[in-house]
């Protein structure tokens, strides 16, 4: 027997308790228990067994209806031609080279979250689609609906635009070449020859998740009382930005809107197709939160608890166009949130989707899409390992790859490698350092190759990379998978020859030692490079490596391990040795559209600059202050001015393109260690229609050019 | 008793006033802020954003007003209508985000301070009575591991040997059908019934150190002259224990018993990120890194809220137990 008075304290600390943090946070309580009745996997049992049938019925109709065109797949064309854009067609343009009449079919039950937000949803999927949907041709068969996505995420907003691309949908997107721009919610789109105006065609008949039409006035919306509007955005952003002028959007009619620009922009609709920014806004629903159409909104958004309407019409909508928050903004995307906690987040399929599969089922097929959060690295590996997600590779580290495959077999689940498109280690010494002897050694190109050919970059790859990565350099600032990349400016200087290095050091003034071995510096002093970096860029086993191949030619490093703050001041103020942070990566839709990677300080100048800011001054100031850099230096800003406004593919774009290349791979300012690993992706077995990638990159938004919306689940 | 308590009490929230100042301040002190974060990360993921952009997202979520504005907005709003302002990591308000998970965690750390509790002072109890026996040198063992081994390694442990050997869902704390079902008998039900593995790891280095605490101050009273008093005038062995020594043992754990308080709503952040446990623990570790400062100063408010309170009801209890304490010291 216990003593009573022991259970008694328990019982009163567990009353107290509860009744403290009732007293001290009164207000969620009664948000607890979420509103929603009936629980996803319940939910979707009923709608699994109906939809089959509405799966199969278009092609039962196939056969019994003369006038239906065949449900075409990439993989068997049934002799269709291929239309304007590969993997889709124009709904007259289908009709038109089939020469049938199609009969769209949608989900036989609209979930009834949706109906609860938006209000009542017609029945009929020929009154939801735009009277011109997209038609796309699946990949490899027509798919049916049900099912859930689960995807998996560190936190919201944080290691998931994978996951929000699948849902992804802007004006358009890159083709599955990854060199194309193919239409996606617009229709079509024309370019006059200056390359300033670009005019822009919607689908008729097209709606918002309420039902509302979405027309150009919602694009105009948009520009007009968000972009252009100083209190929402008091600075715009530089790529809304050419020949110093805000770009200007007229509207035609209300399928047809033009943009004009100052200056020929090349690169606009390679930005548009990848751009996470959705340049439409819902005008009937937001209108009632803009202080142009409300002037009471300041004292609504007051009540509300927020300081002004700015940030209360920023609860509402979003730069970021898949980051939504909040219930009922009505979207264009593919499925459409209906629940959100801090575990997971809950999206299902938009009944007014604006695309139809090649036998009229409009799409997507999966009902519902779940992304479940877990801060963890372990904790995601093992929930992958569990098969508990369909497709994942950002935030994977390649690391990992053994125990994926390990795995593999037993479980449901799929490994590949894929290119991930980044440009890997990358050393940058500063040849415009504030040390005048130190600037002196770092300028000249012969050290830089000299320092390159002591790195072991085969014993780098075994050691960081099971021997999977490229043992090039992409310290050129243009992506080997770009459209004129050489094959040189990889291996430039990049063969491993200590004996080649010594000599090249040597006649650059180097070649005095002092009593340790260590070369001197022109002024008598040893030569020591202080390598501060920070583990958010470069891991210390690469670093230890470098140390030791470098000291191996006689130059003293010196590591150290800093805070990315530290890091970052210690940059921009231009007191660094020698630069290790790249990010921001080096493929074609990113230096098409803006090429800060191209010139002198080769990064952004407040956390990534490499070498170069008194060049950059000098050159923005005409000469007035900063230090005048070589001519290699002033004609890359030329060339770099030329390819801004170079139609990309032209004959020009190639040509300074590969000049551009040519001179960063003779002056070597980066020196490249090794290419980046590949990603590692994990795909379910069940997930149907999924196809080989190319590349996984934020660059062409991960899944976006491979067509989610037409994936399914085999069961 | 009363006018103690109403002493305490005004006491209280002078204090907390002025916490949830420093509180502020203090999360304001960091180089950076949310938005320079955000950008960040941005370009970290390969979005197209300059660092010039800071400003725009600055302004975008209210951060470019300086910090004592901002803090007397968030003050009045919490003290006018319990508005603890909007997580900018979720975009939620912060009452929704830590009431999402307040029930969970306050469900797990009752069971496991509880658990522990029950489980380690009739063990210290019994450890100290029969010192040096088999027994004792195993629960020695056992609480010295238990306090040495890191609860966030204890879980990896754990989830490996769960996922590898019986392929289990990785910090699954409900069966499938209770998952997103809003909160009932049966789904407290469920969840006693999958929350043991989360328990063991979290309690057990508390149970540890409460073992050896009970086990060192019960050696020192059961040797008491009242004891030996006691004993003498043949009062059942069992009973003298209960009434006596153990008593007198249980001061210093129910002295620190309100600190548990904070405990209850803070749960473990590193452990319970180990396990993706849905309680606050790995929001708050998650706000801190990201700089979301109105989520943080809310949870660092709260604990520092049931700190004081805690405190306070510790002196309460101890007075109630310990009738050698007196309320008004030395007149």
């Amino acid at each position: 027997m216990k003593s009573n008075k022991f259970h008694i304290i328990v019982i009163a600390l567990i009353v107290t308790a509860m009744l403290i943090t009732s007293c001290g946070q009164p207000t969620p309580l009664p948000t607890i228990p979420p509103v929603e009745e009936i629980p996803a996997e319940t939910a979707e049992e009923p709608v699994e067994p109906t939809a089959e049938p509405a799966a199969e019925e278009p092609a039962a109709e196939e056969v019994e209806t003369e006038g239906v065109p065949p449900a075409i797949t990439t993989e068997d064309r049934m002799g269709i031609a291929v239309g304007k854009y590969p993997n889709q067609y124009d709904l007259a343009e289908f009709e038109e080279l089939s020469g049938g009449k199609m009969q769209f079919s949608g989900r036989a039950e609209i979930d009834a979250r949706l109906v609860e937000i938006f209000g009542d949803i017609p029945a009929d999927v020929s009154e939801r689609l735009p009277e011109e949907p997209l038609v796309e041709v699946p990949y490899y068969e027509i798919g049916k609906y049900g099912g859930q996505f689960e995807g998996l995420s560190l936190g919201p907003e944080s290691g998931n635009s994978e996951f929000l691309s699948v849902r992804h949908a802007n004006l358009f997107r890159y083709g599955e070449d990854l060199q194309s721009v193919v239409p996606y919610i617009a229709k079509d789109y024309s370019i006059n020859d200056d390359l300033t105006e670009f005019t822009i065609t919607l689908r008729k008949g097209h709606k918002w998740s309420d039902g509302e039409p979405f027309t150009t006035d919602d694009v105009l919306f948009w520009y007009e009382d968000i972009l252009m509007n100083k209190e929402l955005t008091p600075d715009l952003p530089s790529y809304w930005v050419f020949g110093g002028e805000p770009m200007v959007i007229e509207k035609v009619d209300d399928v047809t809107f033009v943009i004009k620009t100052a200056a020929p922009a090349p690169g606009l609709m390679f930005w548009l197709a990848s751009t996470w920014i959705g340049p439409f806004a819902p005008r009937h629903f937001l209108e009632s939160k803009h202080i142009k159409y409300n002037p009471d909104i300041n004292a609504e958004a007051e009540a509300e608890g927020f300081a002004s309407w700015v940030e209360y019409f920023f609860t509402w909508h979003g730069e970021w166009v898949d980051s939504v928050h909040r219930l009922g903004v009505p979207r264009l995307e593919s499925y459409l949130m209906v629940e959100e906690t801090t575990e997971y987040q809950l999206m299902v399929a938009n009944p007014y989707f604006f695309a139809v599969d090649t036998a009229g089922q409009q799409l997507p097929y999966i009902d519902s899409t779940r992304e479940s959060y877990s801060q963890d690295a372990q904790v995601l590996e093992l929930k992958i390992i569990n098969g508990e997600v369909d497709a994942k590779s950002q935030t994977l580290s390649f690391s990992s790859v053994p125990v994926f495959k390990q795995h593999e077999a037993d479980g449901t689940y799929k490994v590949s490698l894929i290119e991930a498109g980044s440009d890997g280690i990358n050393l940058g010494f500063n040849a415009t350092h504030k040390d005048p002897a130190l600037a002196e050694i770092f300028s000249q190109k012969e050290f830089r190759y000299a320092m390159s050919m002591a790195l072991d970059r085969s014993e780098f790859n075994k050691v960081l990379c099971f021997g999977e990565c490229a043992e090039i350099s992409i310290g050129v600032p243009i992506h080997p998978s770009a459209s004129f990349a050489k094959p040189e400016w990889y291996t430039y200087m990049t063969e491993y020859n200590v004996d080649k290095a010594n000599e090249l050091l040597d006649s650059v003034g180097l070649d005095k030692r002092d009593s340790d071995g260590w070369r001197l510096r022109s002024d008598g002093k040893r030569l020591v490079i202080f390598l501060n970096y920070t583990i958010q860029s470069v891991s210390s086993d690469a670093m230890n490596l470098v140390k030791s191949y470098w000291e191996a030619v006689g130059v003293k490093v010196e590591l150290k391990e800093i805070a990315t703050e530290a890091y970052r001041s210690m940059v921009s103020n231009n007191d660094h040795d020698i630069a290790t942070f790249t990010s921001g990566t080096v493929l074609e839709p990113m230096f098409i559209s803006n090429q800060y990677r191209f010139t002198p300080p080769f990064g952004d100048k407040v956390l990534e600059p490499i070498t170069g800011l008194p060049w950059a001054e000098w050159m923005a100031s005409d000469g007035a202050s900063g230090i005048e850099p070589s001519d290699d230096v002033k004609r890359l800003f030329e060339l770099t001015q030329q390819f801004k406004v170079s139609l990309p593919g032209s004959e020009e774009y190639v040509k300074t393109g590969q000049e551009i290349g040519d001179i960063h791979m003779n002056n070597m300012w980066l020196i490249g260690v090794l290419g980046s690993p590949p990603s590692v992706m994990i795909t379910k077995e069940r997930l149907g229609n999924f196809s080989p990638m190319k590349i996984t990159s934020f660059e062409f938004y991960r899944f976006y050019p491979y067509r989610p919306n037409q994936w399914f689940i085999i069961e | 008793m009363a006018k103690y308590a109403l002493r305490r009490f005004i006491t209280m929230v002078v204090m907390l006033v002025a916490l949830s100042l420093i509180v502020f301040v203090i999360l304001e002190l960091p180089p950076g802020d949310f938005a320079e974060r955000y950008v960040h990360d941005l370009r970290q993921s390969g979005a197209q954003v300059t660092y010039g952009q800071v400003e725009y997202y600055r302004h975008m979520l209210g951060l470019d007003r300086p910090w004592p504005e901002r803090y007397l907005n968030w003050a009045t709003n919490i003290v006018t209508r319990f508005d603890f302002g909007w997580s900018l990591t979720y975009r939620l308000p912060v009452t929704k985000v830590i009431g999402d998970r307040i029930w969970f965690t306050i469900i797990l750390s009752v069971v496991t301070i509880g658990a522990s509790y029950l489980i380690a002072i009739p063990l210290g109890i019994y450890s100290a009575i029969k010192q040096y026996s088999t027994g004792d040198y195993l629960l020695t063992i056992l609480g010295y591991l238990g306090m040495a081994t890191p609860a966030f390694l204890f879980a990896l442990l754990l989830l490996y040997v769960s996922t590898m050997y019986f392929g289990t869902s990785v910090g699954g704390l409900y069966s499938l059908e209770f998952q997103n079902a809003p909160w009932s008998w049966n789904k407290f039900i469920d969840l006693m019934r999958h929350i043991w593995p989360a328990v063991i790891v979290l309690g057990t280095s508390g149970a540890a150190s409460t073992l050896r605490t009970m086990r060192a101050t019960m050696l020192d009273e059961k040797n008491q002259l009242y004891v030996t008093v006691a004993r003498a005038k043949g009062v059942p062995e069992n009973k003298l224990i209960q009434k006596y020594p153990v008593r007198a043992a249980l001061n210093p754990i129910v002295s620190t018993i309100g600190w548990e308080l904070a405990t209850i709503v803070s749960g473990s952040p590193i452990t319970a990120t180990v396990l993706s446990l849905p309680d606050i623990g790995p929001i708050f570790l998650k706000s801190l890194t990201n700089q979301d400062i109105y989520l943080s100063g809310t949870i660092l408010l709260i604990y520092s809220c049931l700190t004081i309170v805690g405190t306070f009801v510790s002196d309460i209890l101890l007075a109630m137990l310990d009738p050698r304490i007196r309320y008004g010291g030395i007149e």
